[in-house]
């Protein structure tokens, strides 16, 4: 393993490793702090280069500008009170009246901070979890994999925003478009209508791009005004002030990561339960909780060691289950299978190297948006006022010429133009697109398994594999079980009411 | 059209997705149907509960993001389908801006397909920029120029991206 540790940190030392993460992570924080935007945008629109380099230094590039996104959203909660992703919502309870106060600068030092220690002990868990978790992951069988893909399907369902039934119908969806093209395993054509292109399937990074990059500009033409038009007040404070505030409460900075190292470990629960988990866990712990909602420090260092630390749990299911942690899991996943990487048992042996790497870039680039987010933030924070006149042709632009660039097909064009109005549409009427894309991703792990477990095991696979039959029960408990907690907690509100 | 009909709308057409979805899964072989046919029916039953649900039980989409609900004490945050719902019909403005919006889209996938992505990106750069009255016309050239030229660098010198012409080129070469 410590061969694979130093491997790991050997093949980022590269020049085109280093310059990748660089421009990752500056990509990252511009992006992420353009409300709305955000961690999945940005990933999206990184698909198209994710071909032809090498292998660390692609992941630098992605990983570096997922850790950098995550921050950025979390500056314009701050500054704006406007969270640039559903994760960074905690952060405009206490981050924004700081800046009312004039302690912007403080706000963004503690913030900076707590994200670099959180993403740290992130990576900490990621390498230090890799023994304990190997030996589990090689114990299962195709048809235990089965039941952790159809877990990750549910649970990230009941899991999400909105409807629940709208989430399992989007999961569906996303499911049923993945199912387009030869099937892998008895090699029929399905779903193409005779057309050559169908029978190559839907490219997942062509339908990302449509689904969040294309959707986007599109709502924000609808809107039709820049992302945020607010100002933030004069400055009194230092970001060493921050830094050092982050220090004072260190204990809530661990209490805080361990907790998102917990929740990105679940899949499907996401960083936004994080943030918000966090919150509540540092105003449930404060000796001065009345602080909090008027600009308590804690209430931004909280949520931010949370959302760092939250990525090195969620690449672990990502990386040993093929089960994404969320919705950037998902998008990662898509690139990570593009690049060659394929999830499982085989990532924690023979490609441990590549994990590692993995583990550095988390720390190096956890640094990097530390050092250049701080250095740059006062600039950082103008974007978000650009004219969306500007940013619509420049962007959509990138989208569509990133489609075709995927694997040089026009027709891939349009397919990333169908995928932004449904993008669009499903945003508008609340249909999950992170549920689509994650049932887009798993949707060929739960048929090459299901195959795979019938010819090995027969029909009756299930009660002569007491592990699935046991998951399989996990399963649909888990998915009742946010049916039934919603019924009781609307039957208390009722009688509250009453 | 009100919230609830627009919602309707949308799962008429979703449901006639996975009927048809359904209909061509049927013929397939039973290895290549295993999957795809119990995953549209679960989609189909989730399906017809959400459109029972909207009618029929008054409530279109609840916020069930559990944190959320406790710190709210069980209010529906904003965003929800029930503030839409409250707030009625989209304006006039955002149904025109929705179909500007769409007609951009596809006119510039026109444009790649018809001339190749280069071109389509300076023209609808230029284009946008001027019509939207940000720049004048000139200047939206330049600045549409600059970055089909940085465009051209990163994907095709960059990338070494081979280049569609667009089904006009047969003409335009001529």
């Amino acid at each position: 393993m410590l061969e694979a540790i130093g491997a790991g940190l050997v093949a980022l030392a590269t020049p085109q490793a280093m310059t990748f993460m660089l421009i990752g992570v500056v990509y990252g924080l511009v992006v992420g702090i353009l409300p709305g935007l955000g961690g999945i945008v940005a990933l999206a629109l990184l698909l198209p280069f994710t071909y032809g380099h090498e292998l660390a230094a692609t992941l630098a590039l992605l990983l570096g500008a997922h850790i950098a996104t995550i921050w950025g959203g979390s500056v314009t909660s701050i500054l704006f009170n406007v969270p640039g992703a559903a994760k960074s919502l905690a952060l405009v309870f206490d981050g924004h009246p700081m800046t009312q106060q004039g302690q912007a600068g403080r706000a963004l030092g503690a913030s900076a901070m707590a994200a670099l220690l959180g993403g740290i002990i992130g990576a900490v868990f990621l390498a230090l979890s890799i023994p304990i978790v190997r030996p589990v992951m090689l114990a299962l069988g195709p048809s235990e994999y089965l039941m952790l893909a159809l877990w990750g399907l549910t649970i990230i369902a009941t899991f999400s925003e909105g409807s629940l039934l709208k989430g399992l119908i989007a999961t569906a969806l996303g499911i049923m478009i993945a199912f387009v093209g030869m099937d892998p395993v008895t090699g029929t054509p399905r779903f193409w209508f005779g057309s050559v292109y169908l029978l190559d399937g839907i490219s997942f990074p062509v339908a990302m791009i449509g689904l969040f990059a294309v959707a986007e500009m599109i709502k924000l033409h609808v809107k039709g005004a820049t992302i945020v038009d607010r100002v933030a007040g004069s400055e009194q404070s230092s970001v060493l002030d921050g830094v050092k505030d982050t220090f004072r409460h260190r204990w809530l900075v661990v209490r805080s990561s361990l907790l998102g190292l917990w929740i990105g470990v679940l899949p499907g629960v996401g960083a936004s339960v994080g943030g918000i988990a966090a919150y509540a866990h540092a105003v449930q712990t404060s000796k001065t909780p009345e602080r909090f909602g008027k600009g308590a420090v804690e209430g931004v260092i909280a949520p931010d060691a949370t959302l760092g630390a939250n990525e090195g749990g969620g690449l672990m299911p990502t990386l040993a289950f093929g089960i994404p942690g969320g919705e950037s899991m998902a998008i990662l996943l898509v690139a990570f299978l593009s690049m060659g990487i394929v999830p499982g048992p085989q990532m924690l042996t023979s490609g441990l190297d590549i994990v590692f790497s993995m583990v550095w870039i988390i720390v190096i680039a956890n640094l990097l948006t530390t050092l250049l987010g701080l250095a740059v933030s006062s600039q950082l924070a103008r974007l978000p006022m650009m004219n969306p006149n500007i940013l619509i042709p420049l962007v959509l632009s990138v989208c569509l010429f990133g489609a075709f660039a995927t694997r040089g097909l026009i027709a891939d064009v349009v397919v990333a133009a169908s995928f932004g109005l449904i993008g669009y549409v499903m945003d508008k009427y609340r249909y999950s697109r992170a549920n689509f894309v994650i049932g887009m991703v798993l949707a060929e792990m739960i048929e090459r398994n299901l195959h795979i477990s019938l010819s090995l095991y027969g029909n009756d696979f299930l009660f002569t594999r007491p592990i699935a039959l046991t998951m399989l029960i996990f399963v649909v408990v888990t998915t009742a079980l946010p049916f039934v907690r919603s019924h009781k907690l609307k039957r208390t509100l009722e009688r509250r009411n009453a | 059209m009100s919230r609830r009909a627009q919602e309707n709308l949308l799962a008429a057409v979703l449901l006639v997705f996975f009927l048809g979805y359904l209909a061509v899964a049927t013929r397939f072989g039973p290895n290549a149907r295993l999957v795809p046919i119990p995953m549209a029916l679960i989609g189909l039953v989730c399906l017809v509960a959400q459109i029972v649900r909207q009618n029929l039980k008054g409530g279109l989409t609840k916020n069930t993001f559990g944190p959320l609900l406790l710190l709210t004490g069980g209010r529906q945050t904003p965003g929800t389908e029930d503030a839409a719902e409250a707030a009625g019909a989209p304006s006039g403005r955002d149904a025109r801006r929705e179909l500007q919006a769409f007609g951009f889209v596809a006119l510039f996938v026109l444009l790649i397909v018809a001339l190749g992505p280069v071109p389509a990106v300076f023209l609808f750069c230029a284009g946008f920029l001027t019509f939207s009255k940000h720049y004048a016309p000139w200047k939206a050239a330049a600045v549409a120029l600059a970055f089909a030229a940085t465009v051209y660098l990163l994907f095709v010198v960059g990338l070494e991206l081979q280049l569609y012409h667009g089904l006009l080129e047969p003409w335009i070469a001529g």
